[in-house]
């Protein structure tokens, strides 16, 4: 099958990029890894005249920290997020989420801002940075404006980037000292696989390494884009972490689910799969804030 | 017997392989052809409907296109590939008066270009009458059921029964009886090639089609007699096929729709389907609700076997006949009981129509049969494979009115997967989550029905021999993808006494390869196209002795013998002269007359099934996690009775290929259909497990000699993908106490089965 015809720029720098974007806004869609953009406009669901490269953009591929605050740049592939130490060590759900997305062809080539701004309900870089308080840097004609991720997503396939507008940057707070991560996805195949469910946790322990100083627990695939289950975090903070309080924060995770039935799977059983998960994403973080 | 073990039983990588992982290869859709025109088809966009007016009006008018056709301008003969049964033959390339499924041909239509080509297509307008639809053999068969074909009464197009013994009163004096109620889902070939054909106009109203297919014979014989035209006016050509599995084995609609526009238009004419179509309209694996009652004493004799089977055949026939009677067979395979009763009904319903798949039946009766022998061991309180032991099949037993099997590797088999599984510890050891379980199989070696109705020999093959020492194989076995390119030119090679590389092949070209083959399928192109191959070797071989013993001047005594390209006497070496002098030699005595011989084979006085059955065990390792009921196999171990492996290598590709089929069968696949809708028709939705999935796999070879094979070979194609369902059934029940009776087994059946959920 083959691409539907369209004009092709390769902008040279950031400005550049916001210029021609402004200049198709409508008509024109931004090309990264390409892993889903291509894929749709060879099936014919997207048909965009206009593809603006960012390959020719330089800086958009790295990760920086700065003053208390950590920068992913959009153009990093699940591949690179997936081995970066400074991930793991910064904001390690990302990783995790990136090291289990699509194949390895697919995560040499997957870019995370393509991921957000395709915003699927199970995005397996999504749900880790809504886990991980993360905020999006929108550049547009009229300068910068930052986003926090839960206000980002609107729809399947929806957000609030304006079509002249360019997720130039990823950002989050550090991670406080004692913070650990974790992901869980379930699906019936180890590789190119939408989840079932997804969960990402982040938890941050107090000084005395067992109470939850902080908590932050991210549902995929239970509602039209990925969610925050403000339940869970509710239960958690205060509490001494361990299998109960985390069981119960599943519980309450399961609560703020709002799962359908599809053809991927039932509404109950996702629901229920969101208390299993959830309990284990917090256990798998709770082993790395206590730096095991 | 097992002479030149340097080819025989070696493990040499496919010749066709290279140009296959490097691009080269030339499947169908890479071939165009000057003035090559794009087809498109117009399917049915109801699952049961009647067909009021078909409007292409719009389709004409649209720049580029150059030809629509429908049924109501075809000849509007049925076909099938039961020649032999014409009522069984229910098809039409493109539908006349009504269409049965979502997807059904109704209108094809060919223009410059293949975006051209899909939009004049969807430009076709159908005016239809609705007609109330069914899904399940349940409704297709219940009181006052629609009708699809009003030839078949009750949905029903064909049932075959087998009985012998004396089943009621050997029910009544068994210790131990059991009945149990299965049912088994569709799956996909799922093939990495789509369907894709080109028909290209010849002089004098001839046509030459080239097809990725695996029957390239039968679509010869079908094309000309659905295009009404004489066969020797229709030339297949096979390219290189990227798998079949059993979806590629019948003419297709394409086929035709290539053809007849190929010679309206007098321009070549291509189709090659999507993924998507594939998915949403394929052919598939029979669903199947199966019904088996046993009956033991209490030592484990296995008396009686009462099997019914009803077959979901979506809206045609297809291969749904021959999976019905082979049901009926692979129902009494492997244990021998004194009475058995099968009856096997195929039921029309409104989907797209199940055909063949790998196993060809067995894998659904197997299902059944060896999940029941694992359920009826727990209670009798024996092992599993003690209980198969009791029970099992060896050389010289004779199946009621099927066959003798003249080779068996069963009990072996038994023996070695229960050695190198560890399974006497391992089935002893109870941990929750982790089990062990066990299934087997057998299988044809080829079919010895011929409801196609050939009149030639099953298989053929041509053999010329030159002076330079190098050889030309011309055959119409067909390599999808399993290997015969290069197994059949070992099986040349060594009876020859040539290097493999010095032989040329020529395959599957209806009008240049020797009549006839039917194809690959049932496991038959090593076993009949080896065997012809042989009978033609000899032939040849007998051309060149004289060549000795005239030079040498031998006592008629000698034997001679054909070993690494040369010709030599058998108890004296050294008296020798290479290969390719003795053809020179030969070629001068015959005044020029090349050295050409044709070999055939067809099983005769070989009963009514297969010449030769594979045997074997598989035994899978499974860990469940009990909190979201997800299966993980973990590990498998196979024994497997091919008889002599002609290519080691090929075998165990092979098996590892059935067990993805068998994992993503009994764990993932699935089409998820609405009101016969598919709903998941791309590979992300349709979970066809990926590399990482695979577990590691342990193959142990059980060595029998088969008699009527080639060096000994029987299958090693189909055979394997018949196990591993009930092997990971059984371990499942093993590690969690939930046994399946239905496929496929997912996350939220464990669950609920292990009464975690309600």
């Amino acid at each position: 099958m083959l691409l539907p015809r369209f004009e092709y720029h390769q902008p040279a720098s950031l400005d550049e990029a916001v210029e021609v974007l402004g200049q198709y806004a409508g008509e024109a869609a931004v090309l990264a890894g390409g892993t889903d953009l291509l894929v749709n406009m060879k099936h014919q669901a997207m048909a965009p005249s206009h593809l603006v490269s960012l390959a020719g953009v330089e800086g958009l591929d790295q990760a920086s920290a700065d003053g208390g605050r950590v920068t992913v740049g959009p153009l990093m592939s699940a591949a690179v997020l997936a081995q970066s130490e400074f991930i793991a060590a910064n904001a390690g759900a990302l990783a995790l989420g990136a090291a289990v997305l699509g194949s390895p062809q697919v995560r040499t080539r997957a870019t995370v801002g393509g991921n957000v701004c395709n915003a699927r309900p199970a995005a397996d870089m999504s749900v880790p940075l809504l886990a991980l308080g993360a905020r999006a840097v929108l550049t547009g004609p009229d300068g910068q404006r930052q986003v926090d991720l839960e206000e980002f997503f609107v729809g399947p396939g929806q957000t609030v980037r304006a079509p002249g507008e360019l997720l130039s940057a990823l950002e989050m707070d550090a991670p406080a000292p004692g913070t650990g991560w974790g992901y869980q996805k379930l699906g019936l195949r180890k590789a190119l696989e939408i989840s079932l469910v997804n969960v990402a946790a982040a938890l941050s322990l107090e000084d005395d390494g067992k109470t939850i100083k902080a908590a932050r627990v991210a549902l995929g695939a239970v509602a039209p884009t990925p969610i925050l289950a403000p339940g869970a975090a509710e239960v958690l903070v205060g509490q001494a972490a361990g299998g109960d309080v985390f069981k119960a924060a599943g519980q309450k995770a399961a609560a703020d689910a709002k799962p359908i039935d599809d053809h991927r799977g039932s509404a109950w059983y996702r629901r229920e799969m969101v208390a299993v998960l959830t309990a284990r994403a917090l256990n798998q973080a709770w082993a790395r804030a206590q730096g095991q | 017997m097992n002479h030149n073990p340097k080819i025989i039983g070696a493990s040499i990588p496919r010749l066709d392989g290279k140009d296959k992982v490097t691009g080269r290869a030339l499947y169908t859709d890479d071939l165009k052809f000057p003035g090559m025109l794009y087809g498109a088809l117009h399917r049915s966009r109801l699952p049961h409907a009647r067909i009021k007016k078909v409007d292409t009006s719009a389709a004409k008018k649209i720049k580029g296109v150059k030809d629509v056709v429908t049924g109501a301008d075809t000849p509007q003969i049925k076909y099938g590939n039961w020649r032999l049964v014409p009522g069984s033959q229910d098809e039409l390339p493109l539908a006349v008066d009504k269409v049965r499924f979502i997807g059904d041909e109704i209108a094809a239509v060919c223009a410059v270009d293949r975006e051209t080509a899909i939009k004049a297509a969807e430009a076709i307008e159908v005016e239809y009458e609705e007609l109330p639809a069914i899904y399940s053999v349940e409704e297709a068969t219940a009181e006052g059921a629609p009708l699809l074909h009003d030839e078949s009464p009750g949905n029903v197009s064909l049932t075959r029964e087998i009985s012998y013994g004396d089943l009621e009163g050997l029910l009544a004096q068994a210790d131990y009886v059991r009945e149990d109620f299965f049912k088994v889902h569709a799956v996909s070939h799922a093939y990495l090639e789509p369907c894709s054909s080109i028909a290209v106009p010849e002089e004098g109203g001839r046509v030459t089609l080239y097809t990725s297919t695996q029957t390239p014979y039968i679509v010869q014989c079908l094309l000309a007699s659905t295009l009404d035209i004489p066969e020797n006016h229709v030339r297949v050509v096979k390219t290189q096929v990227g798998g079949g599995f059993g979806g590629k084995m019948e003419m297709r609609p394409w086929e035709f729709a290539a053809a007849f526009m190929a010679l309206r238009t007098g321009r070549p004419v291509k189709f090659t389907l999507t993924r998507s179509d594939e998915l949403a309209f394929g052919r598939r694996r029979h669903p199947m609700s199966i019904r088996s009652k046993v009956g033991f004493t209490k030592d484990g004799k296995l008396l009686a076997k009462d099997f019914e089977v009803m077959l979901d055949g979506g809206a045609y026939n297809a291969m749904g006949p021959t999976a019905t009677f082979l049901c009926g067979t692979f129902g009494n395979m492997l244990y021998n009981f004194q009475a058995y009763r099968y009856r096997g009904r195929h039921v029309y319903t409104n989907k797209p129509p199940a055909s063949a798949m790998r196993g060809f039946g067995a894998p659904q009766a197997a299902f059944a049969q060896e999940s029941q022998m694992n359920m009826a061991a727990e209670e009798l309180g024996i092992d599993p494979i003690d209980l198969r032991l009791i029970n099992a099949m060896e050389t010289g037993d004779v199946i009621p009115d099927v066959a003798t099997i003249s080779s068996c590797g069963f009990k072996e088999s038994l023996e070695k997967v229960r050695q190198v599984s560890g399974w006497d510890a391992k089935r002893k050891e109870k941990k929750p989550g982790v089990g062990l379980g066990i299934g087997c199989f057998s299988f044809i070696s080829g079919g010895v029905f011929n409801w196609f109705n050939t009149k030639y020999n099953f298989a053929a093959a041509e053999v010329t021999v030159y002076p330079d020492g190098t050889a030309q194989l011309n055959t119409m076995a067909c390599d999808i993808g399993q290997g015969p390119d290069t197994v059949l030119r070992q099986i040349l090679a060594a009876e020859l006494g040539i290097g493999i590389e010095k032989i040329r092949l020529v395959s599957m070209d209806t009008a240049l390869t020797p009549k006839a083959d039917l194809g690959t399928w049932g496991s038959r192109v090593t076993l009949m196209n080896g065997n012809a191959i042989i009978d033609a070797a000899k032939k040849i071989k007998d051309m060149l002795k004289p060549v000795l013993f005239d030079h040498l001047d031998l006592n008629q005594i000698h034997e001679i013998a054909f070993e690494d390209d040369r010709v030599l006497v058998k108890a004296n070496p050294k008296k020798s002269m290479s290969f390719g002098e003795c053809v020179y030699h030969a070629l001068r005595g015959r005044r020029g007359e090349p050295l050409t011989a044709r070999g055939y084979y067809t099983p005769r006085d070989k009963g009514l099934v297969s010449p030769a059955f594979s045997f074997g065990a598989q035994v899978a390792e499974v860990a469940v996690d009990q909190d979201t009921g997800l299966v993980t196999v973990t590990n498998t171990y196979t024994a497997h009775d091919c008889g002599v492996a002609i290519n080691k290598m090929a075998v165990e590709g092979q098996l590892e290929g059935a067990i993805q089929m068998g994992l993503g069968y009994t764990l993932s696949e699935a089409f998820v259909m609405e009101q016969g809708r598919t709903l998941n028709t791309s590979f992300l939705d349709y979970k066809m497990p990926a590399a990482e999935d695979m577990p590691p796999s342990t193959y142990v070879e059980v060595e029998t000699y088969e008699p009527e094979g080639p060096f000994g070979a029987k299958e090693a194609g189909e055979g394997l993908a018949i196990p591993t369902a009930p092997a990971i059934a059984d371990a499942v029940y093993q590690a969690t106490g939930f046994r399946a009776l239905e496929l496929p087994i997912t996350p939220e059946k464990v669950l609920k089965g292990i009464g975690r959920l309600k």
